[in-house]
């Protein structure tokens, strides 16, 4: 790296710049996330007069909660299937527009427009739309033998939050999607074509892996987006149920922590979550990014 | 091996921009034709259509015989090398070579033999396994080169290929790739804007402008002869001096055909001694002296008309800036052109 050194004559100065940035990210970031490291070995009294310190009770609780284990599950269905879904049907979108010359600017501008919505009102719009009682889905779907009912069915109900989420994220996706497939010089497709590659092989041999570095750096956003960005959502259409069916994660921190008052198991959960995200990102830069670099 | 026939090709652009204007073209097998031309003059235009690449508005366009114009590129058994390259960047060398052969199904032993005969051709051999970013703007034209040439297709097209390169490096390629396509007797279509490089690799030279042919032949005849105002000064560096006939007539015997307005004077063809025969004799005042080594650019003001003239004398001559100097130029080394229609008139 050859990056442009700055020498500050005062050496007070350069520590002055950074601490606005450095305060948003202590006191938004560092601190509540310390904050619930520390709650997380806590229990505290009904009343919130009295904290003991309680070492890994919380976290040995949690793993023998049925319920918790069960969330752990229904999060690694949801985030897969909202980061698969929407990343896929992103990507189809982009390369459709991507053919088309001279109103893509408009399309793109429209398929956009879902990510301005608000995650609560994503999740109220399609509740709307599935509404056992007044919704059109559910009405279409009857026609087609299909009984919809999310608020009693766990799987309907999964089903719901996992079109409604990635309805959302797609616009993100097609967005980065369509600017990955512009960057792809048009002569390494004409030359694929030469060399014999119909539209399908030409896409899948020299479009895609081409695509590589976006394609992994969605993964990641849409892994994050799932795990901790759908809270909202969930709120909105199932609150968690029927019978604990779409109670990911974040939205079980939610509703232990706020609604239940367990401030100490909410912590604990909220710890765990952490870690796996990191995890995660983790192991996708340690092990995917190899795979795209060229 | 195959000749290619272009006749009558136009390309009409949405919006009805004419890139190209009835067209016609014949290259036998085995040829190397050059489109040279400005930009914007088609030439590229009609390069993407002989390689399927761009759709043609009118006429046809046949390869070995056969009318190509809906098949698609992969269809037309024809090579392509790119101005940019066009390498796979996430393939290596063997990778990008191999490609064309594997989508066309050829046998695992077919492709290896091909590849490596390729790759000794272009002396590519040690770069097989890298990828094409770890090589350089030689490196990859090279194996832009070696992907067109391991096909063995009915034609190779050559899309401004050494444009990218410096200087040296595209004399050097230049004679390459004029030696591989004598050797492999490829029929081949080269696009560039460099005169030079038109020149040199040429068998068949095809002018281009604004959409059409200004003039076919082989190189030195369209230097000697060139039939149009814009082929006389595009073809030769330094350019062919164009002077009004009304500073000549009284520099000579002009015995030039009805029409003439405008008479063409290479630089080279200026004498600094008298020839034997009919000849002008023109006096100027000498601005610029440019020694270029083997030979020297005398830039001149004509007296009278003031115009600006370009000589290419022997190295040391012995003329000096600010300097007087006569001019001669035998009346078999005039070039006569009517301004209005820009055509020769002899």
């Amino acid at each position: 790296m050859q990056a442009k050194r700055t020498i500050f004559p005062n050496k007070i100065l350069p520590y002055m710049l950074l601490v606005p940035q450095l305060a948003v990210t202590l006191i938004f970031f560092i601190w509540p996330a310390l904050q619930a490291l520390k709650s997380s070995f806590e229990r505290e009294d009904p009343f919130g007069f009295h904290t003991t310190f309680v070492w890994f009770e919380n976290y040995r609780r949690l793993f023998i909660d049925p319920n918790y284990v069960g969330s752990l599950s229904k999060t690694a269905v949801f985030a897969f299937s909202v980061t698969v879904l929407s990343m896929t049907l992103a990507l189809v979108l982009a390369v459709a527009v991507n053919r088309v010359l001279r109103t893509n600017r408009l399309y793109t501008t429209l398929l956009v427009w879902p990510y301005a919505v608000a995650p609560v009102v994503v999740g109220i719009l399609w509740w709307f739309m599935f509404n056992p009682t007044i919704g059109i889905a559910p009405y279409l779907l009857r026609a087609a033998g299909v009984d919809w009912n999310h608020r009693i069915d766990g799987t309907d109900a999964m089903i719901l939050v996992i079109i409604a989420a990635s309805w959302k994220q797609i616009s993100y996706n097609f967005l980065f999607f369509v600017a990955g497939l512009q960057s792809v010089p048009q002569s390494l497709i004409e030359a694929a074509a030469i060399d014999g590659a119909g539209p399908f092989k030409r896409f899948w041999t020299i479009v895609f892996p081409l695509l590589s570095p976006t394609t992994f750096f969605l993964l990641i956003v849409n892994m994050n987006y799932a795990m901790f960005d759908t809270f909202g959502l969930i709120d909105a259409t199932t609150q968690g149920g029927p019978a604990q069916a779409t109670n990911i994660l974040v939205y079980k921190v939610y509703t232990d922590g706020f609604i239940g008052l367990n401030i100490g198991s909410s912590s604990a959960q909220s710890v765990v979550l952490m870690i796996i995200v990191i995890a995660l990102t983790a192991i996708q830069f340690r092990y995917v990014e190899r795979r795209v670099q060229y | 091996m195959a000749s290619i026939d272009i006749s009558g090709v136009k390309k009409v652009y949405a919006g009805a921009v004419t890139a190209i204007h009835s067209l016609d073209l014949a290259i036998p097998d085995g040829e190397l034709v050059v489109l040279v031309g400005p930009s914007g003059c088609g030439k590229s235009t009609l390069l993407r259509m002989i390689a399927g690449l761009e759709a043609i508005t009118e006429g046809t366009i046949s390869i070995d015989g056969t009318v190509v114009n809906t098949k698609e590129p992969a269809e037309r058994d024809i090579a392509m090398v790119f101005q940019n390259y066009a390498l796979y960047p996430h393939m290596t060398v063997r990778g990008n070579l191999e490609y064309g052969l594997k989508n066309r199904g050829t046998p695992r032993a077919e492709i290896d033999r091909r590849v490596t005969e390729a790759a000794r051709i272009l002396e590519i051999e040690p770069f097989l396994d890298r990828r094409p970013r770890q090589l350089s703007g030689g490196q990859r034209q090279r194996v832009a080169m070696g992907r067109a040439i391991v096909r063995q297709p009915k034609a190779f097209l050559f899309d401004e290929p050494l444009s990218n390169l410096d200087a040296k490096l595209r004399g050097q390629m230049r004679i390459e790739i004029k030696r591989l396509q004598r050797n492999l007797a490829t029929t081949s279509v080269y696009v560039t804007h460099d005169q030079l490089e038109a020149m040199t690799l040429a068998d068949r030279l095809v002018v281009m402008n604004g959409g059409r042919i200004e003039q076919v032949g082989a190189p030195l005849a369209l230097y000697e002869r060139p039939e149009t105002l814009f082929v006389a000064g595009f073809i030769g560096s330094p350019p062919m001096n164009l002077i009004d006939i009304d500073d000549l007539r009284d520099k000579g015997p002009l015995a030039l055909p009805d029409g003439t307005d405008l008479v063409g004077i290479r630089p080279d063809t200026i004498q600094l001694s008298p020839p034997n025969g009919p000849h002008l004799m023109l006096e100027a005042t000498v601005e610029l002296y440019e020694p270029i080594g083997g030979e020297s650019h005398l830039h001149m003001r004509l007296d009278g008309s003031g115009q600006l003239i370009v000589a290419a004398v022997p190295a040391r001559t012995a003329v000096t800036e600010g300097g007087r100097a006569t001019l001669y130029v035998s009346m078999t080394d005039l070039h006569p052109f009517n301004r209005e229609t820009g055509q020769r008139t002899d």
